[in-house]
């Protein structure tokens, strides 16, 4: 699937971002969580969304299940394409911030 | 010491639901099974759970079970299943299903909600045709029958049942439904 140009959601940002290494479900909740602190918290059903619009679109990538101990929950990696877009979108984030430091009135 | 429950309850309404089902928690008693009527419990401490409704929107019964398999792993209890319904539970002290302000994901809980919904709606409005169509002209044309004067009778008498649950339950329902949807999409944008 092409890549869209539009902005990510701050869910999908924070999702690809977590698979920077290889992760399940609930890692990706936790991580995601830890990272904004706390602002952010992905329900099950809504990341179970998410990720299944990223696999569709080829932005991520099962990769095996964690051991039995652990539940047998199905990992998830970014794929090259995911990270292309992941890259685009923090350069778009980076400039919305560069222009706010130069803009706003303090 | 009381350890199990039986209550009568219907909800249209899946929030309202959802809600009685939440102080029901806080009273001290976990939901585990409903008919759609009769909702069953068992005791717990109160507090100990929280629960949330779900909608399934998977067609086939692997993508169902994907679906409850990664939920289940991401530490949300399957409570219960009731046709169309999910109910989810977790323990309260791991914190609440979504964030407070996360709109996206109550836009796509109603929106499910909303589907559901609307398949009743179709669902008996085409039971209604049939009776209407159907039944009706066919219980006239086999007048003089004994069977006739009842599948006349019949299918009137489904045809207005139809027709004033649909008028009086399920458009109301809907109608709040699109409410939220259009609320929730105005948050976003």
């Amino acid at each position: 699937m092409k890549n869209t140009n539009a902005a990510l959601t701050e869910a999908i940002y924070y999702i690809l971002l977590a698979l920077q290494e290889p992760m399940h479900g609930y890692g990706i909740m936790q991580k995601t969580s830890a990272m904004s602190k706390g602002r952010l918290v992905l329900s099950a059903g809504t990341l179970y969304g998410a990720i299944s619009n990223l696999l569709e679109k080829g932005w991520i990538t099962p990769c095996g299940e964690t051991s039995e101990t652990e539940g047998r929950r199905k990992m998830y990696k970014i794929t090259d394409n995911g990270q292309e877009v992941l890259m685009a979108e923090f350069q778009r984030l980076e400039e919305l911030v560069e222009n706010g430091r130069l803009n706003i009135k303090k | 010491m009381k350890t199990r429950k039986i209550a009568v309850n219907w909800f249209v309404d899946f929030d309202k639901e959802e809600k009685w089902l939440n102080d029901m928690a806080v009273k001290g008693w976990d939901f585990y099974r409903t008919s759609g009527v009769i909702y069953y419990f068992k005791k717990c401490t109160p507090g100990e759970f929280i629960y949330q409704i779900d909608f399934k929107e998977k067609k086939s019964k692997d993508e169902v079970a994907d679906y409850i398999s990664f939920r289940s792993s991401c530490e949300d209890q399957l409570a219960h299943q009731w046709k169309s319904k999910i109910y989810w539970k977790r323990n309260a002290a791991a914190g609440p299903f979504e964030a407070e302000n996360n709109i996206a994901a109550k836009l796509r809980l109603t929106n499910k909600a909303f589907q559901y919904h609307l398949n009743s709606f179709i669902g008996l409005t085409l039971i209604a045709a049939f009776a209407f169509l159907v039944l009706m002209p066919l219980g006239r044309h086999l007048s003089g029958c004994c069977f006739a004067k009842w599948l006349t009778d019949f299918s009137t008498g489904l045809t207005y049942g139809i027709l004033a649950a649909i008028l009086l339950i399920l458009l109301p329902i809907l109608k709040k439904l699109n409410k939220k949807i259009n609320d929730l999409i105005s948050e976003i944008f």
